[in-house]
């Protein structure tokens, strides 16, 4: 009986120990959160410019934007590379190379998409720049995807397929109005998760101690 | 009630401290010094020894490195020492059982 019991204290240690060691992985969600606003930001103030067809400033908007969201995103890799130097996960590796590539991917699709007009001189006809949201929707939908997986979170990976549903409607409907259908779509697919993985993260984080049993 | 063969205890493991680091190491990859001695509460020197007797069986392995001139230890749990907890677990299951 003693045995028992002091088999079923370890087997309780054991299972606290593994789950507090696994939450120092736990995605925080504050990089969604934090670009979802940036890119709305920028692409609400988009449409507004086409929409009024008023000077709005768009490509400045948009470079301060993005050297405000690197920025701030560098800042973030490095605090949590400090924190996490102490351990190393497999899903935390996976987690980085999912978005790094995607990440990637989005920042030469955009380049090359803006890039248009100077590759016709080339003989390779442009892609319009209306094709970005297309793509980089694409793009994000299998980032979202694979983090599902990555993570074990099923939700997280529907949170893809939204992705792509958004973006076969840009392709089948052609709008301006899909400007703030992507910003709607960077609030409700980007953002919202984000503040979810962060509640999760909150709650799976809390008032852990270890002590030996 | 079937008796228990106490025999088939992993020593090794048997240990709160030795335990405790096999449970930290089958949770992440790779693990610094630093992070065990806080997340098992124990003096470097106990913790070392612990460290020294698990690396001795063969259930981890232990990588050192530089951070710039700050040495670095870096212990990973190795495919015995997997297999080692996992049996320790299923002991443990059975005795719950009987």
């Amino acid at each position: 009986m003693e045995n028992t019991l002091h088999a079923q204290e370890e087997l309780a240690y054991i299972r606290k120990v593994i789950t507090e060691s696994r939450a120092t992985f736990v995605e925080d969600g504050k990089p969604y959160i934090f670009w979802g606003i940036i890119i709305a930001i920028g692409m609400t103030l988009t449409y507004i410019s086409v929409l009024t067809q008023t000077e709005l400033y768009v490509g400045y908007v948009w470079i301060g934007l993005t050297l405000l969201g690197w920025g701030t995103i560098i800042y973030y890799a490095r605090d949590k590379k400090k924190r996490a130097v102490r351990t190393r996960s497999f899903i935390d590796r996976i987690q980085g190379a999912i978005w790094g590539a995607c990440g990637a991917a989005i920042g030469l699709s955009v380049f090359l998409i803006i890039l248009g007009d100077n590759l016709k001189a080339t003989g390779v006809p442009p892609i319009h720049q209306y094709y970005i949201c297309f793509v980089t929707s694409i793009i994000v939908g299998i980032a979202y995807l694979l983090s599902g997986i990555a993570n074990d979170l099923k939700w997280l990976g529907y949170i893809g397929y939204a992705w792509w549903a958004g973006a076969v409607v840009m392709i089948v409907v052609p709008s301006v109005h899909n400007l703030l259908l992507y910003a709607l779509m960077l609030i409700f697919f980007q953002v919202v998760p984000g503040i979810i993985l962060l509640k999760r993260y909150k709650r799976i984080t809390a008032g852990y101690s270890v002590e030996a049993p | 009630m079937r008796d228990y063969d106490y025999q088939q205890i992993d020593d090794i493991i048997h240990s709160r401290i030795r335990l405790a680091i096999m449970a930290v190491l089958v949770a992440v990859d790779e693990v610094e010094f630093i992070y065990l001695r806080e997340k098992v509460k124990a003096t470097d020197g106990n913790l070392s020894v612990h460290l020294k007797k698990l690396e001795d069986a063969k259930y981890i392995s232990v990588k050192k490195s530089f951070a710039g001139r700050k040495p670095i230890t870096h212990y990973k749990l190795t495919a015995a020492g997997r297999r080692a907890f996992e049996a320790y677990i299923d002991n443990l299951e059975k005795l719950i059982k009987q």
